[in-house]
This record gives structure tokens, C-alpha cells and sequence, in this order.
């Protein structure tokens, strides 16, 4: 027993240390300022120490820590299916891509090809949660620096973005939708899906862009206040492993979507040599606040692209993988109506049985609205995983703010926060 | 008047020394004007913050207030009474007394300073109904309905305008708070760079109107060949407006409250009433700033922009009076609303940047356009001084790049203890990106954008 | 007897009255609050806000010298614009283009080029600049 954690215990951890402030110059005209955890722009729970000098900020040390639920170790308790839902909860801006991203993963692991139709409901899935993620990121842009109805113009749209999936997964926030080998359920109806994608990236969306660009873009004090902010070059961006809009914005072209397509992005997705989705990749060159900015801004378009060409190509079929594949719940009819049936049922929800897992490991990622959001998952044959990594992009792109904010002011520093986007519940996990 | 009979001599009950002297009139209306405008504009500052609300709500998509009373009419009210109802708390090791008389200080510099606008022209008392001036003996003599008539007016502006700054500091420094101090350092400054333009713009007006006293400066603007001086000076009447945004602490000059950053600025350790004050002053200012705008640059009551006689008459009786006190508390609203619609749209200004756009884009300005203004005075051309608006703005456009211009504020400034910017010994200042302190000129951003397929 | 008579000073009476009125609005509403408020307090309750964590060292540090050396810089600028409040009152009863209008002009041009002076000196001297 290391320790106990009962109160009248010296535990001999002391989480409210000051050590790290021996690290700070202790001149009489230096402010050392607590940034948080309790601070309206700190997006949620973050705590950056700042020493100021006057506005500037000659040091910053964040520390992160304050919404840490364990939620890799949930993962070796939970099945394959059950830890979808915490995975949900770890990128709550745009919950859905998690749920895709782990079940990737998983399926990954598992050797298993989910079918066409599977791809491209969870492609346009993954786009409409980018879109999700980028209306708050972008809104929050404007927000930061005190434009509040740039932050509500994004922030409507989202609700419709809500009903979708709503109507997909039966939840509007975290819809904990995929299941191993496809999703829960299929569509309820293809047409109302259709229409319902149609009215938001036709009729809501443009107008959402064009009353966003038109209020910010050309905007002089938001350029003036995020232009230059917190730049870092290509070379850092790649040395500091940031990916995602924070990359592409200082020039770095990586996008897991091109580089290890998956989903409707690979090529030959449904089995009969179809064609990758067609989009572009925006690219920025200056790698600051604003550069972020417009880099969201062109994914959002370019996200209604790929969802444009998608959604009237959902195949018909099957959303669920076969049940020779032994990973998904039959339907009630093959339940009910057939010996195969009720024994594959059987196995998967008996306590004592389970999937048919590979002993093995895998890394899988996919393109985050963040950046590069990767699970490494290890199966020792078990129901559980051995192990569940998640590498979250917040974390890794997070990392790097002390570069990026040293040397410039106070008020850059929720610019900056603002730009990289960052999520503190998938920073913590 | 039958019913009236008894009354007739009502002068004989009051005391010897309350003669119906025009002077004394003039200050029982300007009383009676107090009383009547303190209580409208506390009310406009309750319905103004239900009326921003509503407006943001518009702007933004949204429903707004709509819960207590009809139409979320009585919602000012509610939160009045829980404003008092809350608990008044002092940080541990706030400097107390000073902690409690912030509130007031800032408070009282915004009610004293309506007390010289002139809410409606002059009042014939003669022509009062129910034969009151025959009643009271006071035929023949006329009034201006403002609270005070005094011939210095816009100097008294000037300096009660800069009384607010202590409030705002003191309450910063008071409370003990890095936040408040931040803030209220910030206000201070911000308050008192912000006061020049405001005085040298005003100044302009004075120069065209030849007097300081608010009513006549009206007269100037309403009658022969005076247009509204928002026509006159245009860019008088930008830095004026400007600056009034920035001495109420309205965004995008909110700077010193900046929730984003300084969560409260210098109110972040108030609560209850004081916290009240602080808020009910920044209203104060705003329906201030906006009657002073009205009056020095929308020709006061006056509805011809330009001049003429067209227009309601200077003097008159009661309907008349009436009628341009609804025409100014009409431009009062709109003015505020105006503003109100400008902190919903624009982000908010850096320090630095507000500091350069105080002391090296409006200062500068503002003297250019008092010079040409003084000169034309000079030359007789007083009835043209809207060319010298547009001259102003050509030369601060030729000057203007021969003005010492600092760099890009943008950029990483070496710092003693920095990991990531640390001060180089000798060059003063560093940055790890060339683009960051290059000064020249930044391209259109979305060419810069590239692709891959 | 008159005792309001037509003098200058009565007619800042209302002025007075206003100031009254002010100061007791503040001291009513404050005294107010104060009564029908709950009171309680605690340690923790006490505490500074700084975002939720124990402050770090005093809020009452010293602070930026650019602060006093830009207030200085305010005092010149305002004292200078109340000299010229009386001369432009005066300055526009003058006869336009006569001699004495333009020894006023003079006058103001040299007294305005004397701040203008400091001006430009404070601005080179980056005064105004916060970096």
C-alpha cells in the first residue's frame, strides 16, 4: 500500500506546490499570475502560470491536469463497444469523430473492412463533426477578443448540426454511435438523413460563412489583434509534433486524410475501384493566429465539398459488418429466427465469452478536426484491451503555447489559447 | 379661469425673498429639470441594460429577455432588487474604506455631469396653461429648460468628465486583486489619453460656435446658416463620438473590464451594489456622452441637418418645449443604441494598440483639425469648414506616413527569464520568425492559402 | 430682499443640488445592500480572485513606469486645452483677417507649437509605445 488517501493522512503530495515558481525571476516589478483553472477564457479547466512583466508575458508554464478522469485506464475495464462512450466525452466539441477514431482503431485491430455504406455515413459524419468542431473554433476566434456575435452566428449552426446527429445516434452531444464493425443502428430513414445534410450544407452553412467572413475577415481590429500573435515556423511546427489546422497553418502538408487515407478517403472504398473524395488541403505559410483562423475557415468549405460529394451516394446494404465476421450483434429476426443467430448474440453479450480478439497492437489515426487523433490499442485476446492509448491532438498541440506566447502580451495570450483550440477534456483524459 | 379664482395672488403666501425674478425662475426649472431627468435617465440605465440585451439578442439570433413581466418588461426591476438583496463582500486585505468609496466616486462624477445639457429650448412662461404665469407672476419672463445655465458648460464637462478616472483606479487598487489592478491600471490610462482628443475635438466645435455655453451652441447650429456640426465636422464629430466610447468603457474600449482577460478588470472583486454603480455608471456615461454628442453635433433639438428656418422655433411654450425635449431624448437613444450596436460587432482593442490609437491616430488628427479650423476662423471661412474636414483628412493622409510610426506591435520582445524569447544582450529585442518582425507591408492572406490535391 | 439674485455663482445651485442628489444615491443604495444583504464570510471566501488558485505573491507590486511618464504627458496636453477654451471664445468675436485676429492666431500657433514640441519629443522617445 503506497499510500491511502484518507484525509487525516499526510499523503505526501502536494498537487498545490509552488516549487516551479524557484524557476521564475523574483524581481520586485515581475507579476507571477494565476491564468486559470477558474477563468472565463481559458476554454474549460486550464491553469497557466504567466510572469508578467507590465502586459508582457516573459513566461508561461501551463499546467494541465485539472479534468483528468482516467479515462485510459476506463478503457482496460470496458469492452470494445462500452468504451465508445467514454471516448465520446473526450473531444466534446465534436464528439462523433471520437467515436469514429476509436472504432477505427479497433477495427484496425480486429482485421475487420466495415461496409461501403458504414463508410460513407461515418465519412460524412466525420466531416459534419469538423464542421461542428471548426464553427465553435472559429466563433470562439471572435469571441476571445470580445466580438461576441461572430461566436453565436457558428454557434447557431451547430444546432442543426445536433439534430443530425440526433437523428443518426439517437443523442444529441455524445452520440456513442459506432459500435465494432459499423454502428448501432442504420440510418432510421435514408431521404429525411439526405434532406436533413442538404438543408445544412446548402441553405444554413454558406450563410453561417459568409456572415462569419464578413464580420471578421476584414475586420481591422481582429487582424490587428491576430495577426503576427503567436506565429511558429514550419521547422518548430514539425519539431513539436503539431498537427492539424495549428500545422497546415505554418505550412506543414500533413493531413491523415491524404497521407493514410481511410474511410471514403482511400481510394477503391467500396470494393469496385470508386474514386477517394475529392478536396483540397489548406495549406497557410505564416503559421499565426490569423493563419490559423483562415485555415479553419477553408476546411469548413472544403468539409461541405466532401460531404456534397457523398451524400447521395449512400450505398444500400448493410450499415453492420456480416455476422460471419462474428463482431456484431445479428438482427432480431436472425436472433430469433435462426440457431447461427442466437448462438453469435450468445457469444458477444455472455459474460464469459467475448469477441475474437487478435493478441496484437495497432496505432490507428485519423484526421481530427484538432489534428492527428490516434488510439493505440493493444488486445491480449481478452474481452477488455490490454491497453488503450489516446493521443489526443489538444495535448500535443498544447505543448508547444509557451513558444508561442513568451514575449507577447496579456490579452494575445487568449488569442493564442483560442487558436490552438484547445480541449480540456481531451488533454487531460 | 373660474375654478382657478382664489388662487389669483398666490405669490402674497411665499416669503418676501422669493421674488419672480428671471434668474430665480431659471433655477426652480433647472431643479425642477433635474429632478424630472435624474429619475429618466436612472430609468433609461435600468432599461437601457434591458434594452442592450434585447439589442445583442436581436443582433445574435436570439429571443433576449422575455421572462419577468410582459415581454420581460419588469426584468430591470428584478435585477435591481437583487442587486440590493445580495451580499456585499471585501476581499481579505482590500483597503477597505477605499474599497467602499469607489462605487461612489465613480458614481457621482457620471450623475453631476447631465446636469448642463440642455434638454429643450427656452420656455415662455407666459404662455403656460391654466393661467400659471398670471398665478405665479412670472408673465413675460422666459426660461431655458436645462438643469444648469451656465455660460462655461463644455468646460465643466471637460472637468467632471476627468473626475471618473478615480473611481475606476482606486477600486482597482483597492481590492487587492492582480485582475483589478491590471484593469484599473488599464482604465486609467486609457480614460486619460482618450480626454485629449475629446477636449481638442470639442474645441473645434467652440471655435465655430464662438461660445462654450451648450444652448447657444445649438442656436449656432439650428438657425441662419448653421448646419448640424456633424456636417460642418465630420471628423470632429468621429473623434468626439470615439472618445466618449472610450471614457464610458464601451467596447471596443472595454478594455479595463475586459472579461476575456481580466475577468472583471477593476469590478472583478465587487458584488451587490457596488458592483451596481459600477455598471449604472458605465450607462450614466454612455446616455451622457450620447446627449453631449446631440447637442454639440446633431443640432440639439434641432430637426433641419441643414439649418434654416425650417425647423422647431428656439422658443416657444409648453407643446413646443415638449416636442424638443422628445426630438433630443429621441437622438439620446438612437446614439445609445448606436453604440450599443458597435460593442455587439466589434472585438476588442489591445492595450498597445489603443494606447497608439490614441496618442499617434487621434491626437494628431485632432490638432491638424484644430489648426484648420483655427485658421479658417482666421480667414472668415467659418460657414465652409467642412472643406476643412476633408483638407484635415488629406493631410493626415500625406503626414501620415511621415509620422514616426513604431513597428509592427506584433512581434516576440526578448525577455529576461523567457525560455522561448529571451533577450539577447545588445540588440534590446528578438524574434525566432523573420515574419514576425518584418514591418512591410502583409499580403493578402487568403493568396496565401495554397493547396495540395 | 432678493437672495437669488442674477449673479454668476446662483446658477450653479443646480449644480450643487445634483451633487447632493448623487451622493446620496450612491451612499442610499450602498447603505442598502449593506442591511439587507446576507453576510458570511470564511478563509477561503476571503481570498483575492486569481482564477481559482491561492495568489502568488502581492497585487500591490510595482508597476510600470510608463504609466507616470504617460499621465505626465496627459497633465500638458490638458492644461494646454483649457488655456484655449477662453482664447477660442475670444478668438471668433475677433474681425476675420484684421491684425489683431492674426497676433491671436500667432499667439495660439506658438503656444500650440510649445506642446507640440514635447509631443514629438515624447513620441520619439517612445513614450507612447507599450512594447
Amino acid at each position: 500500500m503506497p499510500y491511502t488517501l484518507s484525509p487525516d493522512e499526510t499523503i505526501g503530495l502536494d498537487v498545490e506546490s509552488t516549487e516551479y515558481l524557484k524557476d521564475h525571476v523574483q524581481a520586485p516589478d515581475r507579476w507571477v499570475l494565476n491564468f486559470g483553472p477558474q477563468h472565463p477564457a481559458t476554454h474549460t479547466t486550464l491553469r497557466i502560470v504567466l510572469e508578467l512583466d507590465g502586459e508582457r508575458v516573459a513566461r508561461a508554464t501551463p499546467h494541465i491536469g485539472y479534468l483528468h478522469s482516467g479515462f485510459e485506464k476506463l478503457g482496460e475495464h470496458h469492452d470494445w463497444n462500452q468504451w465508445v462512450c467514454t471516448a465520446s466525452r473526450m473531444d466534446y466539441v465534436s464528439p462523433i469523430v471520437n467515436d469514429i477514431a476509436w472504432h477505427h482503431a479497433v477495427e484496425t485491430l480486429f482485421g475487420i473492412d466495415v461496409t461501403p455504406r458504414c463508410k460513407v455515413v461515418r465519412t460524412i459524419m466525420a466531416e459534419i463533426g469538423r464542421l461542428q468542431n471548426h464553427l465553435l473554433c472559429i466563433g470562439a476566434a471572435g469571441l476571445d477578443l470580445g466580438a461576441f456575435t461572430g461566436f453565436l452566428y457558428g454557434f447557431n449552426e451547430r444546432e442543426f448540426i445536433y439534430d443530425i446527429v440526433e437523428y443518426v445516434s439517437g443523442q444529441r452531444f455524445h452520440p456513442d454511435w459506432t459500435r465494432v464493425g459499423g454502428a448501432w443502428r442504420d440510418l432510421p430513414d435514408d431521404d429525411t438523413f439526405v434532406r436533413m445534410v442538404r438543408n445544412f450544407i446548402d441553405v444554413r452553412l454558406p450563410k453561417a460563412i459568409t456572415d462569419l467572413e464578413t464580420l471578421l475577415n476584414r475586420n481591422r481590429i481582429f487582424r490587428d489583434r491576430l495577426e503576427g500573435v503567436g506565429t511558429i515556423s514550419r521547422e518548430d511546427a514539425i519539431a513539436w509534433s503539431l498537427t492539424g489546422p495549428m500545422a497546415r497553418a505554418s505550412g506543414v502538408r500533413r493531413d491523415v486524410r491524404k497521407d493514410e487515407p481511410y474511410l471514403c478517403y482511400a481510394p477503391n472504398w467500396d470494393g469496385e475501384g470508386a474514386d477517394p473524395v475529392k478536396f483540397s488541403v489548406a495549406v497557410g505559410s505564416k503559421g499565426d493566429c490569423f493563419e490559423r483562423y483562415l485555415v479553419r475557415m477553408e476546411e469548413v468549405k472544403q468539409s461541405a465539398k466532401i460531404i456534397d460529394q457523398l451524400i447521395h451516394r449512400i450505398p444500400k446494404g448493410s450499415m453492420n459488418v456480416g455476422a460471419d465476421s462474428k463482431a456484431v450483434i445479428p438482427p432480431k429476426g436472425d436472433v430469433y429466427g435462426s440457431i447461427e443467430g442466437t448462438i453469435q448474440l450468445f457469444e458477444l453479450v455472455m459474460h464469459n465469452r467475448g469477441w475474437d480478439v487478435p493478441v496484437g497492437e495497432t496505432y490507428t489515426a485519423i484526421e481530427s478536426p484538432n489534428g492527428e487523433l490516434g488510439f493505440f490499442v493493444v488486445g491480449a485476446g481478452g474481452k477488455y484491451p490490454w491497453r488503450v492509448r489516446c493521443r489526443p491532438p489538444c495535448f500535443m498541440n498544447y505543448q508547444c503555447f509557451p513558444k508561442l506566447i513568451e514575449g507577447h502580451q496579456l490579452a494575445d495570450v487568449v488569442a493564442v489559447i483560442g487558436s490552438i483550440n484547445v480541449i480540456a477534456a481531451e488533454l487531460d483524459r | 379661469m373660474p375654478a382657478l379664482m382664489g388662487l389669483e395672488n398666490l405669490t402674497q403666501y411665499l416669503p418676501s425673498w422669493v421674488a419672480p425674478t428671471p434668474a430665480f425662475c431659471q433655477i426652480v426649472t433647472g431643479m425642477l429639470v433635474i429632478l424630472v431627468m435624474l429619475h429618466v435617465i436612472l430609468g433609461g440605465c435600468a432599461y437601457g441594460i434591458m434594452l442592450e440585451r434585447k439589442l445583442s439578442a436581436w443582433m445574435q439570433d436570439r429571443v433576449g429577455p422575455n421572462r419577468v413581466g410582459p415581454a420581460g418588461l419588469l426584468q430591470p426591476i428584478a435585477d435591481g432588487l437583487k442587486f440590493i438583496m445580495k451580499e456585499e463582500y471585501t476581499p481579505r486585505g482590500a483597503d477597505k474604506v477605499l474599497f467602499m468609496i469607489a462605487p461612489t466616486l465613480i458614481m457621482i462624477p457620471a450623475m453631476i455631469s447631465f446636469a448642463i445639457v440642455p434638454w429643450g429650448g427656452t420656455l415662455e412662461l407666459s404662455q403656460l396653461p391654466f393661467g400659471l404665469a398670471k398665478m405665479l407672476g412670472v408673465e413675460g419672463i422666459t426660461v431655458r429648460l436645462a438643469g444648469a445655465v451656465v455660460n462655461v458648460g463644455m468646460i465643466y464637462l471637460l472637468a467632471v468628465a476627468s473626475l471618473g478616472v478615480y473611481g475606476v483606479a482606486l477600486g482597482g487598487w483597492a481590492s487587492n486583486s492582480k485582475f483589478s489592478f491590471l484593469g484599473g491600471l488599464r482604465a486609467s490610462a486609457q480614460m486619460i489619453s482618450y480626454e485629449i482628443p475629446m477636449g481638442l475635438a470639442l474645441l473645434c466645435v467652440v471655435l465655430t460656435a464662438g461660445t462654450l455655453d451648450p444652448y447657444a451652441i445649438i442656436e449656432a447650429q439650428s438657425h441662419g446658416n448653421g448646419m448640424w456640426n456633424l456636417l460642418q465636422h465630420p471628423v470632429a464629430a468621429v473623434l468626439f463620438y470615439t472618445c466618449m466610447l472610450a471614457e464610458s468603457n464601451r467596447a471596443p474600449f472595454d478594455l479595463a473590464e475586459a472579461e476575456s482577460e481580466l475577468v472583471g478588470g477593476y469590478h472583478t472583486e465587487y458584488s451587490s451594489m457596488r458592483f451596481a454603480m459600477f455598471f449604472l455608471a458605465e450607462y450614466f456615461h454612455m446616455i451622457t456622452g450620447a446627449a453631449f454628442f446631440s447637442v454639440l453635433f446633431l443640432g440639439g433639438w434641432s430637426l433641419n441637418p441643414f439649418g434654416g428656418s425650417l425647423d422647431l422655433p428656439m422658443q416657444g411654450g409648453l407643446p413646443i418645449v415638449l416636442a424638443q425635449v422628445g426630438v433630443m431624448l429621441g437622438k439620446v437613444t438612437f446614439m445609445v443604441a448606436f453604440a450599443m450596436a458597435i460593442r455587439w460587432t466589434l472585438p476588442r482593442f489591445r492595450f498597445d494598440q489603443l494606447m497608439k490609437l490614441a496618442w499617434e491616430g487621434m491626437i494628431p488628427t485632432a490638432l491638424v483639425m484644430l489648426l484648420i479650423t483655427a485658421v479658417f476662423t482666421y480667414l472668415g471661412w467659418a460657414s465652409s469648414i467642412w472643406a476643412g474636414s476633408l483638407l484635415c483628412v488629406a493631410v493626415m493622409y500625406l503626414v501620415g506616413p511621415m509620422l514616426p510610426h513604431q513597428k509592427n506591435p506584433n512581434h516576440r520582445i526578448g525577455m529576461i527569464g523567457s525560455r522561448f524569447s529571451p533577450l539577447v544582450e545588445g540588440t534590446g529585442s528578438v524574434s525566432s520568425h523573420p515574419v514576425a518582425m518584418s514591418d512591410a507591408a502583409i499580403p493578402d492572406r487568403r493568396q496565401g492559402l495554397q493547396s495540395i490535391h | 430682499m432678493q437672495l437669488l439674485a442674477a449673479s454668476a455663482i446662483d446658477a450653479y445651485l443646480p449644480i450643487g443640488i445634483v451633487f447632493v442628489m448623487a451622493v446620496i444615491f450612491a451612499i442610499v443604495n450602498i447603505v442598502a445592500s449593506q442591511l439587507l444583504g446576507p453576510r458570511a464570510d470564511g478563509a477561503v471566501k476571503g481570498t483575492p480572485y486569481e482564477s481559482g488558485m491561492d495568489p502568488i505573491g502581492s497585487a500591490r507590486k510595482k508597476f510600470n513606469i510608463r504609466f507616470y511618464v504617460l499621465a505626465m504627458t496627459f497633465l500638458v496636453f490638458d492644461v494646454e486645452i483649457i488655456f484655449l477654451y477662453p482664447w477660442a471664445v475670444t478668438f471668433t468675436q475677433l474681425e476675420p483677417r484684421s491684425p489683431e485676429a492674426l497676433l491671436f492666431l500667432g499667439r495660439i500657433l506658438f503656444f500650440i507649437g510649445t506642446s507640440v514640441v514635447a509631443y514629438i519629443y515624447a513620441w520619439r522617445k517612445g513614450v507612447f509605445r507599450w512594447d
